[in-house]
């Protein structure tokens, strides 16, 4: 039995640990390539035009993997908590899928706190339902853990070297992993950004097990953007600009990100909607002129810093 | 300075609302302006690019409320997006420099009633918990008598006698809302409706169509931010089916959910979010019943309906019904829209004759 991965949406989160699951198990998984054209393409076919880019493309890389393995993996989440929710996009993905499509076979499994469905129990579910024991999956889950977050920390620790010892300048790339790290989305901005000699700073690296998120907005309950808000306050001080990257017409970034906005004032910062029909041209000459704001800036606090020094 | 309390409209609802307010804080209530193509604007000049319609029209409405001399405001919400409005909004409205109070009714994606308290308790010091309760009382059975009229008048649309007669009976029954304000008050006046609804029934029922509304809660809700659609439809003695009114919404929603899940189960596994899961499993009821069509609309971007679109289009398949769907977005041109629902009525209106010449 081969399962499917759509290198798209949670896979940027949760890829590591899903990826790891099976081979603990021993369970034959492919992954889907990169997004391209012809997955942006798919997707675009499948869905209704007012659906999201990130949602658009996943629908391409279910296409995509149709074919090629027994079992697609598309999860549902609604959230651990109450006041962590996922986006509602993720709640009916499911489903969604499974009408878009005819005769497909998925596999899912469910994060839903008001029915407690925690992970733990879903992923022995998960493995019950490959046909592996419990107990079988309940270790392999453990593991799995384990090494994920390892891997996280070891990210984590990396970006914070990169910090420290970098003497290129900084800007910090705020958005949802899912929109940072696809090739159509994120790969262009991160392309440019290396092209200038600029580190980026990847906002979904970064651990913590306090909530500061309050400082910037008090009714928020999507977890995914008070995980932004967390590593804005944590990298704000450390990075030179920030970019905040949305895809468009993301529901909850709009209103998220017009309140940063409108609250993070000592900071240059840039929205960026990318959109499907996006030209290169266009978005080169935004950030170029963004990453010139930032050099003239800190030239001018360099200036001003001597001017003060010899008076 | 006085006070005067202001909120964003929604339908008809501003009536037991504004009695609501005026009972327990004893302040001015200014109700805000009808949602016109100017508030519509003002609303979309500050709000974010591509957020959902209810927002800016909420916002809109605050900016003409506070225009006018209102400054508290009250704003509440849940699920999906709506339960985030409000801190948006307020830090906008500051931005431009308003000055006013604030009571904002969502916590954590829902609503707090207790929050509402103590924004109202505020404002008067004197209100206790029971006053508090009691009025909300009221305002929930005037609330449940205004959807029972609303519901009847569109059940029996296509009994009327002459027209527009219903709604003067509704209008009416509005306006008389102010001095009767007590729950058997209420409900003699909703008696009396009723009563002068059913004199001017016509003995036969013409023979038009029935259709189904479904969709987002606040283009169904805020006839305005749907270009009206209801009332063309009623205009026409179209019998109209819609599900979705606050007394749902506030009441019967939670408790109802197990049963909409299980209709849903055929065609989506797990809850869709929002109203998703009740508008699929209505649509199907709708099906049952052997209406003529039915109509979804939700405002441009409104994630829950989105996800709920491909899933209807399943069922349209299936139980051989026609579905519109509508998208609304800020530009306001009623004549595509019209153009577009006379379409689906003609288109309907053969179908039906089609179908009963075939037996």
């Amino acid at each position: 039995m081969k399962i499917g991965i759509p290198r798209s949406l949670m896979f940027h989160k949760l890829g590591y640990l899903w990826i790891k699951f099976f081979e603990n198990l021993n369970i034959d998984y492919i992954i889907s390539s990169n997004t391209n054209k012809n997955i942006v393409d798919a997707g675009k076919k499948l869905t209704t035009d007012e659906n999201c880019i990130p949602f658009k493309i996943h629908m391409g890389h279910i296409n995509y993997l149709k074919d090629k393995c027994d079992l697609i993996l598309v999860p549902r989440f609604l959230g651990t908590e109450k006041d962590k929710q996922e986006c509602i996009k993720f709640n009916s993905i499911y489903d969604v899928v499974k009408n878009s499509f005819i005769d497909i076979n998925l596999i899912e499994y469910d994060i839903d706190y008001t029915e407690n469905k925690y992970e733990i129990f879903e992923f022995i579910n998960l493995g019950n339902k490959l046909g592996k024991k419990r107990i079988e999956s309940l270790k392999a889950y453990r593991k799995a853990k384990k090494q994920f977050k390892e891997y996280n920390l070891k990210r984590f620790e990396n970006q914070k070297s990169i910090i420290k010892t970098s003497k290129n300048k900084k800007i910090l790339l705020l958005g949802h992993h899912y929109n940072l790290y696809d090739n159509v989305i994120g790969k262009p901005v991160v392309k440019i950004l290396k092209k200038y000699n600029i580190d980026p700073i990847y906002s979904d690296i970064f651990i913590s097990k306090k909530d500061r998120s309050e400082n910037i907005s008090t009714t928020l309950y999507w977890n995914s953007n008070k995980e932004l808000i967390n590593s804005l306050l944590y990298y704000k001080n450390k990075v030179d600009g920030i970019i905040i990257l949305t895809s468009f017409p993301c529901g909850n970034d709009c209103l998220v990100n017009e309140l940063i906005m409108r609250k993070v004032k000592d900071i240059p910062i840039i929205n960026i909607v990318i959109d499907e029909l996006n030209s290169e041209t266009g978005l080169i000459t935004r950030l170029e002129s963004f990453i010139d704001i930032i050099n003239e800036r800190s030239n001018h606090f360099e200036k001003s810093d001597k001017f003060s020094k010899s008076r | 300075m006085k006070k005067v309390i202001s909120f964003p409209n929604l339908g008809d609802y501003y009536v037991p609302i504004k009695n609501f307010l005026i009972k327990t804080s004893k302040c001015e209530v200014m109700v805000p302006l009808k949602s016109t193509k100017h508030t519509l604007e003002l609303g979309n000049k500050y709000s974010p690019d591509f957020v959902c319609l209810p927002f800016k029209y909420t916002l809109g409405n605050f900016i003409e409320s506070l225009d006018n001399g209102a400054n508290v405001l009250v704003q509440a919400g849940g699920g999906c997006r709506y339960g985030y409005y409000a801190e948006v909004q307020e830090k906008i409205l500051r931005d431009l420099g308003y000055k006013f109070d604030y009571i904002n009714l969502t916590n954590k994606g829902g609503f707090s009633l207790f929050k509402f308290y103590k924004g109202i308790k505020k404002l008067n010091p004197k209100l206790n918990i029971f006053k508090f309760s009691y009025w909300l009382l009221v305002a929930v059975v005037n609330i449940i008598y205004m959807d029972k009229l609303d519901k009847y008048i569109r059940k029996n649309i296509s009994y009327e006698k002459s027209k527009g007669i219903f709604m003067k009976i509704k209008e009416k029954f509005l306006k008389n809302v102010d001095n009767n304000y007590s729950i058997f008050k209420l409900r003699k006046l909703y008696k009396q409706s009723i009563t002068e609804i059913k004199n001017n029934l016509k003995n036969s029922k013409d023979e038009t169509l029935k259709i189904g509304i479904v969709g987002e809660l606040f283009s169904l809700m805020e006839h305005s931010s749907s270009y009206n659609i209801e009332e063309f439809l009623l205009s026409k003695n179209i019998e109209v089916r819609r599900y979705t009114d606050l007394t749902c919404l506030l009441i019967t929603k939670r408790f109802q959910m197990k049963k909409f899940h299980k209709k849903s189960r055929k065609f989506a596994k797990y809850l869709q979010g929002a109203d998703a899961t009740p508008n699929i499993s209505h649509s199907i009821d709708m099906a049952n019943e052997h209406f003529d069509g039915i109509i979804h609309m939700k405002p441009m971007s409104c994630s829950p309906e989105i996800n709920a679109v491909p899933i209807l289009q399943k069922v349209s398949e299936e139980y051989d019904i026609p579905i519109l769907f509508l998208t609304f977005d800020s530009q306001y041109a009623k004549g595509a829209i019209d153009t577009r629902i006379e379409a689906f009525i003609d288109m309907l209106q053969m179908r039906k004759e089609n179908l009963i010449n075939e037996g």
